[in-house]
């Protein structure tokens, strides 16, 4: 038996002496009371000391969120205190999402963690009430005339530990913004919760080693510029064993049409690199002019859960190096919170982008009057404008063997508003397409449990808590459409659903959008084709059966 | 259904369910609703389970892991996520009608309904353990899947 397991002995005391809200230990107190336990599986790495160096962050040290002490800076009360007010002065909508919330509950029961977990601090009303009720302790004069009355409290250690769990348990996939009657956006919330625990220290080694590589290399996994490309261009090798065709993606090439940015998983990790070659099969395809960075070689932006500073850092090798290239405008892969960054903030951070033209598709002519300001288009806008103009030569029954359905990533639903696009070209690639069940998509997307920095391994159970709802829907079309593919166009649902896949829906694999058309694909000069880019047969095509094209 | 006890729980198969939910529920440290996923999901699983209990089908043995893989991600020591499976032999003996009654359970008839539980509780603590390693297998999977392009070179 494993030397970790309690003894009954153990267990029985705990049961009999530690206070539970089930035995009515809570009744007469208040919400906040009730005390935050860290356990084994419910609680992420911190960041290591030489990745706070790195960034020059504070309060570098070896600690856990299970010990004790934290060992917070002296000083830590009046460092958050002053944080907090000067971002209420620079962020007007932090001060109307905090003054704003009537508590009508509205969103209680739309967020996943609490769906998952059933409990009540996860309730995205009660999570912005943990700062806001430090908020109005601190600040507005009626509620300090109120006080007592008011649901204000002090800054304690307590309450950092606690800002410290809930925080992340929040994916800042903003579904319960969708219900709020104000419009009060929690993932801003726990963005600013995030910085201020920054502030001090209290972090999480999965956002902020991430963070610390790319300010240093430009991508997630620290990878340099030689290493970068030799992994595309052995994508490229595989696309040639496959296919026949060989494709020559060119790198920091100035003068090109194009900079095309996608995050880096799709160049190092499976499945995201099928996904890579899909795109590397379009862009050879079409005959676009275009070039991979190998500075701006991240898509991702980690600065967006750790300080606005430093999301607008990271951001901002996007624009320079499409001004040292040369390129006219920029076509982004396949993310999430990449494009939350780049719809919503870049414009005002980094730009405007005046170098930059008003991106237009080379091959149908569009101009994409909606990226006039980023400059920076969308892959799926881009592929689906493509299909529309009969532009690209594809065979569905390539995917005859996928039954699938999609996946709404939060930061692309909710976050820019895209819905029908990917499904416009998921439907032009694979005759096989059943939606879930419509609470559970296009803006009411359920997040995958792992957005925001959470997707590391110690946090697996809580992971799949949070991810409980996406795969109760994706079970749905399982057993109703016999669905066995679920698409997906953002990289972090690319690493974490396979994950969640075959924890709750075994038989389900995740594709990106783009590996499925690098399948539909007819492309000129190719070789017959048998095998999808994962190199599993596809049905119909298996050697030694005529192939209809 | 076959046995004394089995016809028992057919005929008052509502109230048992109903209960048995409900005990099912009480084990999370958090109120959870039942039109919760986590709920909704319980609730079929032991539907099934009191639908087919009297043998070890394929359909019991599925909604057994239903309902383990849930528990499996609780931050509960398996002695208390699993006990109230054990509640049903309460509840069953609850909704008997007492001794020298009509259809009252015999002795053998209790004995046999408790080596039934047993086993079942052996068969979800099976489960419950497979989910509990199936997540550990998963970490190591996840952590080679992120460094695919890696390994991939360092293997030639």
């Amino acid at each position: 038996m494993s030397k970790y397991a309690p003894k009954v002995s153990e267990l029985k005391k705990e049961f009999d002496e530690k206070p539970s809200i089930l035995k009515g230990h809570y009744l007469d107190k208040d919400w906040w009371d009730i005390p935050v336990e860290f356990r084994e599986g419910n609680w992420c790495f911190p960041a290591k000391p030489e990745v706070l160096e790195s960034l020059g962050f504070a309060n570098p040290r070896k600690w856990a969120a299970t010990d004790l002490d934290w060992k917070l800076p002296s000083g830590w009360e009046k460092t958050i205190s002053e944080g907090l007010k000067s971002r209420l002065k620079k962020y007007r909508s932090l001060k109307l999402f905090l003054d704003t919330c009537v508590r009508c509950g509205a969103c209680a029961d739309k967020c996943h963690f609490f769906l998952g977990t059933g409990d009540p601090k996860n309730m995205p009303v009660v999570r912005a009430e943990l700062i806001r009720s430090v908020y109005r302790n601190d600040f507005p004069l009626a509620e300090k005339i109120l006080k007592g009355f008011s649901g204000s409290r002090k800054l304690t250690a307590e309450v950092i530990k606690e800002w410290h769990m809930y925080f992340n348990q929040c994916t800042e996939c903003r579904r319960c913004s969708v219900f709020c009657p104000f419009g009060i956006d929690t993932a801003e919330i726990t963005m600013l919760a995030r910085e201020l625990l920054n502030l001090i220290g209290v972090n999480n080694n999965w956002i902020l080693e991430p963070v610390s590589n790319c300010n240093r290399t430009g991508n997630h996994l620290g990878i340099e510029p030689h290493t970068f490309v030799q992994n595309i261009e052995s994508l490229a090798e595989d696309i040639e064993d496959l296919t026949g065709v060989k494709v020559e993606p060119t790198f920091n090439r100035k003068g090109a049409e194009v900079l095309f940015i996608t995050p880096s998983g799709d160049v190092f990790g499976d499945p995201g690199v099928y996904t890579m070659m899909g795109y590397m099969l379009l862009f050879h395809h079409i005959g676009l002019d275009y070039t991979i960075s190998t500075y701006a070689s991240e898509g991702g932006n980690f600065g967006m859960f750790t300080s606005n500073d430093m999301m607008k850092k990271l951001n901002a090798k996007m624009y320079h190096e499409a001004k040292r290239l040369g390129v006219k405008w920029i076509l982004g892969g396949e993310c999430g919170h990449m494009w939350r960054v780049v719809h919503q903030y870049m414009d005002t951070m980094n730009g405007p982008a005046d170098f930059l033209e008003q991106p237009v598709s080379p091959i149908t002519g569009t101009k994409f009057t909606n990226a006039a300001s980023t400059k920076m288009v969308h892959i799926a806008e881009f592929t689906a404008d493509l299909i529309h103009h009969k532009k690209l030569k594809l065979d569905p029954t390539r995917n005859d063997h996928l039954r699938t359905t999609f996946h709404d990533s939060c930061n692309i639903a909710r976050g820019m508003g895209m819905f029908d696009e990917p499904r416009y070209v998921l439907q032009s690639v694979c005759k096989s397409f059943h939606e879930m069940p419509e609470n559970t998509i296009r803006e009411q997307t359920f997040c995958c449990g792992s957005g925001s920095g959470l997707n590391t391994e110690e946090y697996m159970d809580i992971r799949m808590r949070g991810g409980l709802p996406r795969a109760n829907a994706v079970k749905h079309v399982k057993e109703k459409h016999t669905v066995n593919s679920l698409v997906t166009i953002c990289a972090i649902d690319r690493a974490s659903l396979p994950t969640l896949m075959k924890y709750w829906v075994p038989g389900v694999s995740v594709y990106g959008l783009h590996e499925l058309v690098g399948n539909a694909l007819v492309m000129q000069g190719e070789k017959k084709r048998t095998e999808d880019l994962r190199e599993n047969p596809m049905a119909g095509f298996e050697d030694g059966e005529e192939d209809d094209d | 259904m076959r046995t004394a006890w089995g016809k028992l729980i057919q005929e008052n198969r509502e109230k048992i369910l109903d209960r048995w939910i409900e005990k099912g529920l009480s084990i999370f440290s958090e109120k959870i609703g039942r039109s919760t996923p986590i709920g909704e999901s319980l609730s079929e699983g032991l539907s099934i389970m009191l639908d087919g209990i009297e043998e070890n089908s394929k359909g019991f043995m599925a909604a057994v892991n239903q309902i383990a893989r849930i528990l499996a991600v609780q931050p509960l020591p398996p002695s208390k996520a699993l006990v109230f499976f054990l509640e049903l032999k309460t509840i069953l003996f609850e909704t008997a009608p007492k001794e020298n009654k009509k259809n009252a359970l015999t002795q053998a008839d209790r004995d046999a309904f408790q080596t039934r539980i047993e086993e079942i509780m052996f068969v979800a603590f099976d489960c419950y353990m497979a989910n509990r390693e199936k997540i550990y297998q998963l970490k190591v999977e996840e952590s080679k899947r992120q460094a695919f392009m890696l390994l991939r070179r360092a293997q030639g």
